[in-house]
């Protein structure tokens, strides 16, 4: 296949090369006949290949030798990460290893991390980032149960739509040109955010809620239907649950009008078809995130979406393979197929906060590194990956990371290599090489699997193909979805949807009633700062800052105040102000505007990723100093 | 000089070219999208009307990224500048009539007040075998925008489809020699072709399905007289892609920087977008059009106004359509232009 899936959002868009006579790659076109690009692009995707180009590509294996990274040969590298790893088992057990995947990676890179992990090393500690941002949203979406999945076609085709605690014209630019035609089809979009986004400001309703407090509204709403008596009666249990719900006070903590509450849920429970968008707005921490979901497809559910045609539910914002990564074991929910530990060791490892942890404590002594950001530049994070017996990392870029290994290895860009992604309608795409390979850089999948040849295991995978093909025998989901297939179809393969069933029952009898109070900043840090994101900057920038014209529209970090909060504070227009929380600090100018609420600030974080705190929060309780 | 050349016999025509000379033409993607290409081996040139290729046919004269010069550093003070390779001599086959204007208005742009050498010597060592259009796609509305279907001058030859042959006006001496040189091809046309062009032409101009009434936007970007609401909305669907940019024939913004390793280099001129606020941010931070409404209107006065007609010498816009297929959120010329007619389609939502 002579063409690739644009490698950062979950939309997935199928791009094609544009060649210079020489045959060399000039740029990069959507196509037109691609059920997700549909000609378009968004600013990321049609500069997308440039950063593969840039100079900065790692091209040489590196080792740490007598404390200096020097270059290596790769059967070098390769004998000395095995012998590290063997050096820990030997030493300290299995369970002293971690293995960090990305959900930028390939379904193939993140399968054979999975399965060298568990049945190479024989631990279960393998995870990605999305366990900070994505993944506790899909374990629950996917706990929920069928039907909780909606496509790309289903929000064109759908009379109402919910945007819940994301910037979508953003995170996932083709899911809001989705939103924007069934506009025109006169679809009601409700947008749910603290913030005026721009799609808030065509809503036609836009629930400024306050951060944290999502599960009022949905138990609102859902109160507000079940005492109008507009619900069914076999959701009986769950109108048990909400009878002594105060409506007054849920409008108090979330600060949606009752009014609005009643109104969107009786439009709700009118419309046909209704597909809700949720973004990482609603992520809180721990079982929050797990019962703001819950309530969603209850919500969904008692109004008649769940379960049926052209309803559903849809993970936006996250990475181009954050559905796949997480379908590749990077998740808390593996099938009992799926490559297992040795008999005897534990199937749930730590995840990813936790290898955090662990490695903050000293109880890991070896980590392997793919293709994730994980933030080596602070402290105290620094010094604890600098005293790691063993610290493998394969990356296309030089980072804080890769400066602090043992060994390094130069990984090809998804613009060189074949493979598949998963995107955010789980529809798995085929790529293909559309550059030649980078000298002396080797796809990941092909880095673990000589990995584990040295490791004396029979992974014989001679191309990436076998790889898919093995997903396509062991993951239930991806039953059947092989690599002959996949080369084929240019518009993705739609992996089986749970079908239209309905959801798990225990979502209905599970009450989850304890509610977690709204986040109220207050004595030391009296102000809630929200978190966003700039759509020029991906991730933590490790690419799009290597694309020029990204680069140029990233906007620096600056704090935004409600006017009243500035005047109160003696914050003025551009001043420079410090913004200050628990655990840390950040200077930046100030910008007034009305569209922060009163009582919180709010920043785009992605460009001052190493300033925050390890856990990313949406929201974090800050003072502001003048300076 | 109008000759006929039969369908069964063009492929032949169109190996010789391929073989002996450097030919662009739009080639069929395993994708089934059309895309104008450098033909290269295996590739298959495609020209039917319906489809439209992704792209214009801009990126062949005014390059997306094209070196201005290479440089390298010499001892402690001397730079060696080298300019790249002169453009060579190019055989454009099956360019649609818009996309051949849209050519024709980046030659003015290039040329005055300042001449741009690399891209007017690109297009005058190109020769134009256009494509004149009797099936226009849904997107398509040349027929508004003094863009085609079908032209009377600024080609080498134009191929008109009659079914089973092309009806070839040749215009130039460049075309001419180009027929000659395959005279055992082609016959001179008769009276028949002659009438079945005519009758093609006129049926054509019903066969466009999408009217957009570019007198309207003319007329308010003149005026400025553009309601506010009507900017606010755009602003809040447009995504700041710059596709709108890229795939239009007419549009000319770039912008110029160094890629550079230690002592050498190249400057290089890439394509760039007026809806990208680092477009007009000054060295001081200040932005002269920080709200994205101020650039999309930028972008439609310069297409539509009297004064920018009027340096141009032309609509800024050539009805190819391709705002319309790459628009991710309907902020196209063909909307935008209807929208201003009809201002009751944009009463926004809620």
């Amino acid at each position: 296949m002579k063409a690739t899936i644009c490698p950062f959002c979950s939309c997935g868009c199928r791009v094609l090369p544009r060649r210079s006579a020489a045959g060399k790659v000039v740029g990069l076109t959507p196509s037109r006949n691609h059920p997700v690009s549909m000609g378009s692009l968004c600013m990321r995707g049609w500069h997308a290949v440039e950063y593969a180009l840039h100079r900065d590509r790692l091209t040489t294996p590196r080792v740490r030798k007598n404390g200096r990274q020097v270059p290596c040969s790769w059967d070098e590298g390769i004998e000395r990460a095995a012998g590290g790893l063997r050096d820990v088992i030997e030493k300290h057990g299995p369970e002293k290893i971690a293995f960090i995947g990305s959900t930028r990676c390939s379904n193939e890179d993140n399968y054979l991390m999975t399965k060298l992990a568990r049945a190479v090393i024989g631990t279960s500690n393998v995870d990605a980032g999305g366990r900070l941002d994505f993944f506790p949203i899909l374990d629950a979406v996917e706990e929920a149960g069928g039907g909780a999945e909606a496509t790309l076609e289903r929000i064109e085709a759908a009379d109402m739509l919910f945007v819940i605690g994301s910037d979508l014209s953003g995170s996932s630019p083709m899911a809001a040109s989705r939103v924007f035609r069934a506009l025109e089809r006169h679809a009601e979009l409700v947008v749910v955010d603290p913030r005026p986004t721009a799609l808030a400001n065509l809503a036609h309703h836009h629930l400024r809620v306050y951060p944290g407090t999502d599960r009022y509204w949905m138990r609102g709403m859902m109160a507000c239907l079940i005492r109008a008596g507009r619900t069914d009666p076999r959701f009986g249990p769950l109108a048990k649950s909400l009878s002594h719900f105060s409506l007054p006070h849920a409008q108090e903590v979330c600060q949606v009008p009752l009014t609005t509450m009643e109104t969107v849920a009786e439009r709700l429970a009118r419309a046909r078809k209704a597909v809700f968008m949720l973004g990482t707005g609603i992520h809180k921490h721990g079982e929050a995130t797990r019962h703001t979901v819950h309530d969603l497809v209850r919500l969904s559910w008692i109004t008649g979406h769940m379960g049926t045609q052209g309803s559903g539910i849809m993970v936006v914002g996250g990475d181009n393979n954050t559905q796949g990564a997480w379908d590749m074991g990077m998740s808390r929910h593996r099938n009992e197929s799926f490559p297992g530990p040795p008999e005897g060791k534990p199937d749930q490892g730590m995840d990813y906060a936790q290898v955090i942890d662990a490695l903050l404590s000293g109880e890991l002594r070896a980590l392997y590194v793919m293709g994730d950001d994980l933030p080596a530049s602070q402290n105290p994070l620094r010094e604890a990956l600098s005293t790691l017996d063993l610290l493998v990392v394969q990356d296309i870029f030089r980072n804080d990371l890769t400066d602090l290994a043992t060994v390094v290895f130069p990984a090809s860009s998804s613009f060189e290599r074949a493979g598949s992604f998963t995107n955010l309608e789980r529809r798995v795409q085929w790529f293909g090489p559309i550059l030649d390979p980078l000298e002396n850089t080797r796809p990941d999948w092909d880095i673990l699997g000589s990995l584990a040849r040295s490791l004396n295991s029979d992974f014989l995978f001679q191309d990436v193909s076998e790889v898919t093909d093995e997903i396509a025998s062991q993951v239930p989901r991806y039953r059947d979805i092989d690599s002959a297939r996949l080369k084929k179809a240019f518009n993705g393969i739609l992996c089986a949807a749970a079908g239209e069933r309905e959801p798990q029952n225990g979502i209905l009898a599970s009450q989850e009633n304890e509610m977690v109070p709204a986040p109220s900043p207050g004595g030391e840090f009296p102000l809630l700062l929200l978190s966003g994101r700039d759509p020029s900057t991906w991730g933590t920038g490790n690419r799009s800052s290597r694309i020029t014209l990204l680069a140029r529209e990233a906007t620096p970090a600056t704090l935004h105040l409600h006017p009243d909060d500035a005047k109160s504070l003696g914050v003025k227009q551009g001043s420079k102000v410090r913004t200050v929380w628990s655990s840390g600090m950040i200077e930046t100018p100030a910008a007034l505007s009305e569209d922060v609420p009163r009582g919180l600030a709010y920043m785009p974080t992605q460009r001052v990723d190493g300033a925050f705190p390890l856990r990313p929060k949406r929201t974090l309780p800050v003072r502001i100093e003048t300076c | 000089m109008q000759v006929v050349i039969e369908k069964k016999d063009f492929g032949r025509m169109v190996d010789a070219l391929a073989g002996d000379r450097t030919l662009i033409a739009p080639i069929e993607l395993d994708t089934g999208d059309l895309l104008y290409s450098y033909v290269l081996e295996g590739m298959k040139v495609c020209l039917e009307t319906d489809r439209v290729p992704l792209m214009s046919a801009k990126e062949f004269f005014f390059e997306s990224e094209e070196p201005l010069f290479y440089f390298q550093r010499e001892g402690t003070r001397d730079w060696h500048l080298t300019l790249p390779p002169e453009p060579e001599e190019r055989v454009f086959l099956g360019i649609r009539s818009c996309d051949l204007k849209g050519v024709r208005y980046l030659q003015q742009f290039f040329q005055e007040p300042l001449k741009d050498e690399t891209v007017i010597q690109r297009i005058e060592k190109t020769l134009f075998i256009s494509l004149g259009c009797p099936k226009p796609a849904p997107s398509c509305f040349c027929v508004c925008c003094d863009g085609g279907p079908f032209l009377n001058d600024g080609f080498d030859i134009q191929l008109v489809d009659l079914g089973d042959r092309f009806l070839c006006d040749v215009l130039t001496a460049g075309g001419e020699a180009l027929v000659s040189e395959h005279s055992d091809l082609v016959r001179p046309a008769t009276e028949d072709d002659r009438e079945e062009k005519t009758s093609l032409l006129e049926k054509v101009d019903r066969a466009f399905t999408r009217r957009s009434y570019m007198a309207a936007g003319v007329k308010a970007m003149s005026l400025d007289s553009v309601p506010e609401k009507v900017w606010s909305t755009l602003e809040n669907r447009c995504i700041g892609c710059g596709g709108c940019a890229f795939v239009c024939p007419t549009c000319t913004c770039f912008n110029v920087l160094d890629r550079s390793d230690g002592p050498g280099g190249v400057r290089v001129r890439t394509w760039d977008s007026c809806s990208y606020s680092g477009f007009t941010r000054e060295a001081s931070g200040h932005n002269p059009r920080s709200r994205k409404a101020e650039r999309l209107k930028r972008r439609f006065y310069h297409k539509l106004s009297y004064q920018s007609l009027v340096s141009a010498g032309r609509l800024g816009c050539v009805g190819c359509g391709r705002c319309v297929l790459a628009c991710p959120v309907l902020v196209d010329m063909s909307t935008f232009v209807t929208t201003l007619r009809d201002d009751e389609a944009y009463r926004g939502h809620g």
